[in-house]
């Protein structure tokens, strides 16, 4: 068709999109707030709950106060007001026995120590209480349905007794039949306690037996039991309750919002005139999801302050934070926490309420979300629950739990930006879905099922992945390395061999396999969109130079042969077994098959994804952040000292990768990296005979820095020089 | 102004595509009023989101001022103004925050936003309730809000989805009157509507559309000619009554 453009009306910078998009943020958070429902949950909910909260609170712990300060008392049932006498008699005596100076013999069992002890919590000893016939001509009580009807705990039938001291002024003995109630906590109770007070009486009448007759009356094993002060709770700890509340309200303020925004907007029919305007479907996402995360951290303010009042107004500091109470700076820290954890759901939010085309769609997407999302909020009130790097990764649970260890002042810092980095990351992923299902004809107008949408297949053939395809196949290749990792670590019935068999195999399915696939069904063209070009035999030189050369500063930076992945072979539980393998299989199995799929992934796959729309050197540097995060978090822990050395290994091989437009030399260059430093631990006794003392030493010797200065200054020079051309460079040239 | 060439759409239901347009071609100059007419179900909608790039053709391409819109959809949304039936407005603010957001939206200067916001007011007679929330709103008055909605950005180009749908005798009125401003003010239009007496009135020329195919398009004394029928009515009865072609294949 022919045609004549008109002139465009008026070019548009990208700051200007942006002004337009945050005046959109602000009319969509204008509209929000002005909608009373908003002002329900923002507000009102708040006010009202948090008082509620407290009086029903403090009435919680005055019952409690009282029924501690009453004592428990339980009721023993017995046929007649003879038996009462008898077993009043011996209960008497076992409470005598017990005070202290009674002259009892001293008691050994744990319950001396208090652990278990008869008393209460205050001190105050739980008593019987004999209920019998209220006098001789009545008939006896029957036991059995007494029990069983509840009116009283246990019941004692008196079978045999000798009232009188005999001659050697011994207790008097009797046979008891104790009846319980089955499945009564508080019939076993009363039955445990009733048996550790004739305990009593009997190891005091044994006592008094064995001295008469001039016997030791010394027990086999004498115990004293000293308690110790611990660092973990066993009882639910209170800190997390507020992290968890202050989260739950987060998400019940921007629950509203995100409906009333996207599946609102659609019912409503504003939502065409919307798209129908020149702004990119990106930029009004962005401006609800600010709108969103507006109204969730305004929320969470709310929230905080209303808890925090209610908190000091009832005294329930000392209850939940300890007696050194909470600072104001934890309670900023804690509120930085909320608004991360805000921004995670809200994105959550909406990626949900855009698929939805109704208000009632999208609150039922939202409901089942809401409570799988409290479920992991309630195991973090695990007692000794302690934070790691796989907890760390956890959606939720991690925002919970550092909230936790925030208020009782054990956070770990590293932990911490572990949590915040993960939790933004899974933020993005989840506004990168939001935005591929926002606003499309699907949910617009009804026309195809809105969950195929995402799975949609270009048409065309691309270059390169999608930025945001590449960080959803990070999104499964990161938590899945971890988790299938740990799996193989726990298989130790496995030989040394097929672990490290499983281990490969891993590392080509993830790093290799899923992409590949995700690529496929993209439509993205294999060899220019990995990276696979062949390289000069310039390129392949300079990389085995770098190879050889790098190793010495990273050993200076991390101080240490650390990088050779110690913890994740721990992690895989080949740490103790690793030298009994031959150098050769080291060497593929843990130097160049994981060199050479971590290469296929990050500088193949996501690096030419990032830079196909961003600059060289952002793709470069995002790239190699990504790496090095990949490699600090490994299984249950977290190996900081890897982040800079492990980065920078990123932006070298990055650079390496767009200079020689192919994955190939980074490859080779880091398969060598790895492969000198296995080949290091490997001959470390030789080492050690040839040079005393250098694993002691934090530096290696200036001649060693310096010829690794000049052989990467060579590495770099060489790869400086223009080289043949590449497959992107004649990728390029077939495009123009 | 506007060209649609062998514009096709086919919408998966179940195991069956249902073809909504069916390879249809036409193109409306600046200045003229294209009316696109037809039952309900023939199309015309599909169309006119085609035209304006929100929904993607299954084959054939639009072009509006030179710009395609699977190609430039944001070059084509700047010039197009779009009115349909089922256009809502935000119910919290008023028809004066509602229209300079959208002027804002488009790229409108404020302070000439400003000056044509006053101007609709004018000619649309909304000045009264500038400044009521738009859930307190008579559906003439929404319609009137939105009709200045989809010129804030004077488009070259408007797209009217029923524009007299639910609106009484004043109503429609208000609807004629603007159709005239804007077809005097050299924009191209296309308004879609199964009411022939209205479309006689606005419109230049006219398509007849039936079961996603064009029948036949023309000025009115062309389409008398064509079919020997007098009024644009009679023509239609006729289309609608020969056509019973089904429309459904298998996927």
């Amino acid at each position: 068709m022919s045609s004549t453009h008109a002139p465009p009306l008026k070019p548009e910078t990208r700051w200007e999109m942006l002004r337009r998009v945050m005046r959109l943020a602000v009319k969509e958070l204008r509209e929000t707030l002005r909608d009373r429902r908003t002002i329900i949950t923002l507000l009102l909910m708040p006010l009202l709950v948090y008082p509620l909260l407290a009086v029903m609170f403090q009435r919680f712990m005055l019952a409690s106060m009282h029924l501690s300060s009453v004592g428990v008392t339980y009721d023993i049932g017995v046929e007649s007001t003879h038996d009462a006498s008898v077993v009043d008699r011996f209960l008497h005596r076992a409470d005598e026995l017990a005070r202290p100076g009674s002259g009892s013999p001293p008691r050994e069992t744990p319950q001396a120590a208090g652990d278990a002890d008869d008393s209460d919590r205050d001190g105050r000893d739980p008593s019987f209480a004999v209920l019998a016939p209220a006098a001789e001509f009545e008939p006896a009580l029957d036991l059995a349905s007494g029990l069983s009807e509840g009116r009283f705990d246990l019941g004692i039938r008196v079978h045999h007794f000798e009232p009188l001291v005999n001659a050697q002024g011994l207790e008097p003995v009797a046979d008891f039949e104790i009846l319980h109630r089955e499945n009564s906590s508080r019939s076993t109770a009363a039955r445990d306690l009733l048996q550790r007070r004739l305990q009593t009486v009997n190891e005091y009448y044994f006592g008094q037996r064995l001295r008469r007759l001039g016997s030791d009356d010394r027990s086999a094993v004498q115990m004293v039991f000293t308690p110790v002060a611990g660092d973990t709770l066993d009882g639910v700890s209170l800190a997390a309750i507020v992290p968890l509340i202050l989260t739950l309200m987060t998400v019940t303020g921007a629950v509203y919002p995100a409906i009333d925004l996207t599946a609102g907007e659609r019912e409503r029919g504003t939502l065409e005139a919307l798209i129908a305007a020149p702004v990119p479907r990106l930029g009004l996402l962005f401006a609800k999801y600010v709108a969103v995360l507006c109204v969730a951290i305004l929320t969470a303010t709310v929230n905080l302050i209303a808890m925090l009042v209610t908190i000091r107004s009832i005294q329930l500091g000392p209850l939940l934070f300890g007696e050194q109470g909470v600072s104001l700076t934890m309670m900023g820290l804690v509120f930085g926490l909320t608004v991360l954890f805000a921004a995670f759901f809200s994105a959550i939010l909406l990626a949900l309420t855009s698929f939805a085309r109704s208000f009632k769609e999208a609150q039922a997407y939202l409901i089942p979300v809401m409570l799988l999302a409290f479920a992991p909020g309630l195991l973090s009130l695990i007692p000794g629950l302690r934070m790691n790097g796989l907890l760390a990764v956890a959606p939720l649970m991690n925002c919970v739990i550092l909230g936790r260890d925030l208020l009782s002042g054990t956070a770990n810092p590293w932990i911490a930006a572990t949590v915040v980095t993960t939790t933004l990351l899974y933020a993005v992923v989840a506004l990168a879905v939001a935005a591929r299902i926002f606003g499309t004809d699907a949910v617009l107008y009804a026309s195809r099922g809105t969950w195929s949408d995402l799975f949609v297949r270009p048409v065309a053939i691309s270059n390169a992945a999608n930025p945001t395809i590449a960080f959803a196949c990070l999104g499964i290749i990161f938590p899945g390395s971890i988790l299938l990792r740990n799996a193989i670590g726990g298989l130790t019935d496995l030989t040394l061999e097929l672990r490290m068999l499983a281990s490969s195999g891993l590392s080509i399915g993830l790093f290799v396999m899923v992409p590949m696939l995700i690529a496929v069904w993209q439509r993205v063209d294999l060899q220019r969109g990995f990276t696979i070009g062949r390289p000069g035999s310039r390129s392949i030189t300079a990389a085995v130079l770098l190879g050889l050369s790098l190793w010495p500063f990273v050993f200076e930076l991390v101080q240490g042969v650390t990088s050779i992945d110690v913890e994740r072979l721990r992690g895989l539980g080949l740490l103790n077994d690793i030298r009994q393998l031959p150098l050769a299989g080291k060497l593929l199995a843990l130097a160049v098959i994981p060199a050479v799929t971590e290469e296929f992934f990050f500088r193949g796959f996501l690096l030419s994804a990032l830079n196909s729309t961003l600059s060289a050197r952002r793709s470069i540097l995002l790239s190699a952040v990504v790496f090095g995060l990949f490699h600090v978090i490994v299984s249950d822990t977290l190996l900081i000292e890897r982040l800079v050395p492990s980065t920078l290994m990123g932006v070298v091989l990055g650079w390496v990768c767009l200079r020689t437009g192919s994955i190939a030399p980074g490859m080779v260059l880091h398969s060598i990296h790895n492969g000198v430093f296995m080949t290091i631990v490997h001959f470390r006794p030789e080492l050690e005979e040839l040079l005393p003392g250098w694993q002691d030493s934090s530096h290696l010797p200036p001649w060693l820095l310096i010829l690794s200065a000049v052989t990467i200054t060579v590495a770099c020079l060489l790869l400086r020089v223009p080289a043949t051309p590449s497959t992107r460079d004649i990728a390029n040239h077939h495009d123009s | 102004m506007i060209r649609v060439h062998e514009l096709s759409r086919v919408f998966r239901s179940g195991r069956r595509d249902l073809i909504a347009v069916d390879r249809i071609s036409f193109s409306v100059s600046a200045g003229e009023v294209y009316g696109l007419l037809g039952p309900n179900g023939a199309g015309k909608t599909t169309t006119l989101r085609m035209i304006l790039g929100l929904l993607k053709p299954t084959s054939g391409e639009t072009e509006v001022a030179g710009f395609r819109a699977t190609e430039q959809p944001n070059e084509v949304k700047r010039r197009v103004g779009m009115v349909s039936a089922g256009s809502g407005l935000y119910q919290w603010l008023t028809p004066h925050e509602l229209l300079l957001f959208f002027g804002d939206l488009y790229g409108v200067v404020p302070a000439v936003a400003r000056a044509r916001l006053q101007e609709l007011a004018d000619l649309l007679d909304f000045s009264s309730f500038l400044h009521q929330r738009c859930s307190t709103l008579s559906t003439g008055q929404k319609q009137r809000v939105n009709l200045a909605r989809a010129l804030i950005h004077d488009p070259p180009v408007m797209l009217l989805d029923e524009p007299t749908s639910g609106l009484d005798v004043v109503g429609s009125q208000v609807v004629f009157s603007y159709v005239d401003h804007i077809r005097c003010r050299g924009k191209a239009v296309i308004v879609c509507t199964h009411h022939l007496d209205d479309a006689q009135r606005l419109c230049n020329r006219f398509g007849l559309l039936h079961r996603g195919r064009l029948q036949c398009e023309g000025t009115l004394s062309e389409l008398q000619e064509q079919t020997g029928r007098a009024t644009l009515f009679e023509v239609f009865s006729d289309l609608v009554r020969d056509d019973t072609s089904n429309r459904v294949v298998p996927s």
